[in-house]
């Protein structure tokens, strides 16, 4: 097939617009997957995406379709993620396609991260498709959004495609319509091989697979290559497309999407952004690579099992290979022994590693509270960056804190504006500007602390616009701040999983309600508990868990044995799910209580 | 524990009898209310359930051995066995003791509600060699009863404790509970004084549990009934352990009492880890080294031994192991603990050497402490005897 008849296109959409749908409806219409083998939200592989109804992964999947004018056309489709915290997946795929199909829901309109994925979609030059879906709902708005689009966005709705993925109206316009406006790839079929690593993930007998797009020159089994960036060659030994499962193929000529198999043993060897190229005949420039992403968050990451320190290390790094926005560093607690530090993109993304590595690799951890990155100057004039509020140098020897502040942009029916600005005013923001998008819909920018974002933010946008709000935000810098670290003391001992850096005028109320949190989650054990929440030397808040007393199952009725092995065995089991730190047993969630606290 | 005699080797036999009056607020048991089965009108429904009863009863039928019985407790528990009538108790009772061999001075023991006891229920249990009664009192408070959804008053408890006497009933304990909503230390006091002044020689106390699927957890979901307080439950539970050890019972089981010689027979084949055999819908049972448990809805129960089959709803195999994880928390639950012979006899290792390391452990926080034959619960380690058990767990 010529490489005019090639498309490479992605989905992009702010969460729960439908892409999923819309991608399974486009697979069932091409005939890629018989009715047989679909399923809902079919390329959402992983439980936990189909448990959330979300997406987290980006996957690729290719397509024969007939065009209008008679023709074969390969279609390579991108699905990707809606989260805000999974934006690096979507500029990942986005470099690898031509053209980006903009999903926007007929009864939402513009939101957060419809704006954030459109403009880094024309950050790539990319022919974006606008679609107006669920147009079948009744209270669907497809003019206004449209209207929405072209005033806020400035984009050229006049060929916008009215669809309803679930029905299945506009799926032949919208494929029409790839056709006719992506551009098919660019590439230089005679050229050197230049393949651009869009993802990866690790397989036990292949080694480490490659996502490839091929822009220039094309790879076959067989071939020596090289990762431009390490330099390191191997020899091709598979080379495939996604259907959406794995299907080897003899070769992927320029312009294709793909994946490539090389032995490869070392994760490490096939990063991410990288660019391969034949050995034999090198190109003699790189693609240009992705951004270095920034991890918004950090958090420490333990095995409750000491002894599973080692497994838990080779699971990040099979992890790492899926998801190359994941970032660790190995790290010692006092309290929770050898672990590692992470950097994530968000809460969200936070928690969705934690739950894989529970899940696919069978480990029982507990995460720290997260914290964000703090700048610290120091009298001696330099500065020194902390993820870990333990790292923090002595107050004597700090001159000033600050901490990292966002741009975000709140998309709000105009109606929850006042509750939105009380809430960025409580949450230490400052004002930038208001739009409104339309008569009743709202854009707000606020200045706002990224601790304020990781902390409770987004919970509570969503509870006081029920559930109307979007957020998206991005990373403005530092500003100085009045900080302190406020320290737990669990039995009359600091256990610096539980430490926290927060704002001085929140310091108190947070604190007490972190003991107060910390009792009742902190089951009661053989000897009283003190719990004290300390700045420096001062103890700011104290509450106490008294000593077991009674624990015992009463009377066994009819003999039934088993039930009571059993409740004595779940009660065991919880028990082995707690972190012993001194000689206290901590449950896994109280490291999190920080995250869950009220302000009062 | 292992024994070529009928019924392969079980020492005492449970019966289940799931039917009641009315289902009480706090009862998770298999127990199904039967309206129509009173005093004095059997209804179809138990009467099936019966026939469904004695054909499981079949499938231990003893291989006469020429040595004799070796049942040594038959135990009649719900549900409510006096819910029954009086000619289905006697007959039942009769059936049993054709189908199972008894020993001569078995233990046979009958459940009861105060409420849903006569003079010849009582008479016939008599005649059947029922030789202990075990009765639901709970409470000694009229609205302690009412709250806990009981059909009987007090009045009930004392007219049936005087008419089991009359009856000639000489073993007869009384089954309280405490920890019951708005209990306070004084009321349970007065509680164990009113069961003590009426002289019964066994005595078995239970803190209420809110169990799932029971009007109180739902209670307690809505917030409408408050989580019992542990230190307030712990105070109720060592006064009771002082005043009725005070008053002549021995405190012989973690929730059991007896004055001497009464211990129940029939419990401590369960703390003994022996096995038995138990049938009825729900029923548990310890044969041949496996642990089973019946189906619970009479529906299928029956409907199993119609096709002739064993009305199982699980069935495990204990190894050598469990056995004796299982002989460890069971056994401590006996003030005297565990005989460091017989588990030696038993499993061929000794004790010390197989859990030495829980043993030291728990000697050392003083939960348990070593004699030159057993193992047992110091007072430390009776309050909180789930943590030590958990240690013998795998």
């Amino acid at each position: 097939m010529s490489q005019k008849h090639i498309r490479n296109f992605c989905i992009i959409a702010h969460i729960d617009h439908g892409k999923s749908t819309l991608a399974d409806r486009l697979l069932e219409c091409t005939g890629a997957l018989t009715s047989r083998e679909m399923t809902e939200q079919v390329l959402d592989q992983m439980d936990l995406e189909r448990e959330r109804g979300i997406t987290i992964k980006l996957q690729a999947v290719r397509m024969q379709y007939k065009g209008e004018d008679g023709e074969e056309y390969l279609l390579n489709l991108i699905d990707t993620p809606g989260h805000v915290d999974f934006s690096y997946e979507v500029s990942r795929s986005l470099a690898a396609c031509e053209g980006a199909i903009l999903v926007v829901d007929a009864t939402q309109g513009i939101e957060a991260q419809t704006l954030a994925n459109v403009y880094l979609a024309l950050e790539h030059d990319l022919e974006i498709i606008p679609v107006i879906n669920k147009i079948d709902l009744p209270s669907a708005e497809p003019q206004r959004v449209i209207q929405e689009l072209e005033d806020v966005i400035g984009l050229d709705c006049s060929g916008a495609i009215l669809a309803s993925a679930k029905d299945g109206t506009g799926i032949k316009e919208i494929l029409a319509a790839v056709i006719e406006k992506v551009p098919p790839p660019q590439g230089d079929s005679s050229a050197a091989l230049k393949a651009l690593i869009f993802d990866s993930h690790f397989d036990s007998y292949k080694g480490a697979i490659s996502y490839i797009r091929v822009v220039d020159g094309a790879v076959k089994k067989g071939m020596n290559i090289r990762m431009m960036a390490t330099g390191k060659t191997f020899e091709v030994t598979e080379v495939g497309i996604f259907t959406p499962s794995m299907k080897i193929v003899d070769e992927l000529p320029t312009g294709t999407v793909g994946y490539l198999a090389g032995s490869i043993k070392n994760v490490k060897d096939t990063s991410v952004g990288d660019t391969i190229t034949s050995a034999e005949n090198s190109a003699d420039k790189p693609l240009p690579g992705y951004r270095k992403i920034t991890s918004m968050v950090y958090c420490g990451l333990y095995p409750v099992d000491t002894s599973d320190y080692e497994n838990l290390r080779d699971a990040l790094e099979k992890l790492q290979l899926n998801d190359a926005s994941l970032v660790y560093e190995p790290e010692n607690s006092v309290a929770l022994g050898f672990g590692f530090r992470c950097g994530f993109l968000g809460l969200l993304h936070m928690e969705i590693v934690h739950e894989r590595l529970e899940r696919e690799y069978s480990l029982t951890l507990l995460t720290t509270a997260p914290s964000v990155v703090y700048r610290v100057f120091l009298t001696n004039g330099e500065t020194m960056d902390i993820d870990n509020p333990t790292k923090l140098p002595p107050i004597q020897n700090i001159e000033t804190l600050s901490e990292p502040y966002v741009q975000a942009t709140i998309m709000v029916p105009s109606a929850f504006v006042g509750g939105v600005m009380e809430l960025s005013q409580e949450k230490r923001g400052t004002f930038i500007n208001m739009d409104y998008l339309s008569a009743n819909r709202v854009m707000l920018k606020y200045d706002l602390p990224l601790s304020e974002i990781i902390y409770d933010f987004f919970d509570q946008l969503k509870s006081r616009t029920r559930g109307y709000a979007s957020l998206d935000y991005e990373l403005t810098g530092y500003k100085v701040s009045e900080l302190v670290k406020l320290d737990v003391l669990v039995n009359g001992d600091i256990v610096d999983a539980l430490s926290f850096i927060v704002h001085r005028d929140r310091a108190y109320a947070r604190g007490r309600s972190l003991v107060e949190k910390l009792r009742a989650m902190i089951p009661r054990q053989m000897f009283e508990i003190p719990i004290q929440a300390a700045i420096g030397n001062k103890v700011i808040a104290r509450e106490s868990i008294s000593a077991l007393r009674k624990s015992v199952l009463d009377k066994c009725y009819g003999g039934d044995i088993t039930r009571k092995r059993k409740l004595l065995e779940k009660q065991k089991e919880g028990k082995k799910r707690m972190k012993l730190v001194g000689n206290v047993e901590i449950p896994q969630e109280a490291f999190m209580a920080v995250l869950k606290l009220d302000d009062k | 524990m292992i024994s070529n005699a009928p019924h392969g080797g079980a020492a005492a036999l449970y019966v289940h009898i799931p039917f009641c009056a009315a289902k009480c607020h706090y009862c998770d048991f298999v127990s199904y209310v039967s309206g129509e089965n009173s005093d004095t009108q059997e209804s179809e429904a138990v009467n099936l359930y019966l026939a469904a009863l004695l054909k499981e009863a079949g499938f231990h039928q003893a291989k006469v051995s020429p040595t004799g019985a070796v049942i040594k407790s038959l135990y009649l528990g719900g549900g409510t066995p006096t819910r029954l009538t009086a000619r289905q108790l006697f007959m039942l009772l009769e059936y049993l003791q054709q189908v199972f061999a008894l020993s001569g001075q078995a233990e046979i023991t009958v459940e009861g509600n105060p409420g849903t006891i006569n003079k010849e229920k009582l008479e016939a249990l008599q005649i059947q060699g029922c030789n202990r009664l075990s009765l639901g009192v709970q409470s000694f408070e009229d609205r302690e009863l009412q709250a806990l959804g009981r059909i009987h008053t007090v009045q009930d408890v004392y007219n049936t404790y005087n008419l089991a006497q009359e009856a000639g009933f000489a073993n007869i304990n009384l089954d309280l509970m405490y920890g019951l909503p708005g209990q306070e230390l004084s009321g349970w006091r007065k509680n164990l004084r009113t069961a003590v002044s009426l002289n019964p020689e066994h005595i078995s106390l239970y803190q209420l549990n809110i169990e799932k699927g029971t009007p109180f957890f739902s209670l307690q979901n809505k917030g409408l009934l408050a989580e019992f307080e542990q230190d307030e439950a712990f105070y109720m539970y060592e006064e009771a352990i002082n005043y009725l050890t005070d008053s002549g019972y021995c405190h012989y089981e973690i929730s059991n009492f007896a004055k001497p010689a009464y211990e129940s027979r029939h419990n401590q084949v369960y703390w003994r880890n022996q096995e038995y055999i138990g049938i009825g819908a729900g029923a548990s049972g310890y044969l041949a080294g496996r642990r089973y448990t019946n189906l619970a809805v009479l529906a299928d129960y029956e409907a199993m031994l119609t096709q002739g089959a064993r009305p199982l709803a699980q069935e495990e195999t204990i190894d050598t192991e469990l056995a004796m994880t299982e002989t460890m928390f069971l056994g401590l639950r006996l003030l005297e603990g565990v005989d460091k012979n017989e588990f030696f006899l038993h499993f061929g290792i000794q004790i010390n050497e197989h859990y030495g390391k829980a043993i030291d452990k728990l000697t050392e926080q003083g939960l348990i402490e070593e004699t030159q034959n057993r193992v047992r619960l110091t007072r430390q380690g009776l309050y909180i005897a789930n943590q030590v058990m958990m240690e013998f767990l795998r």
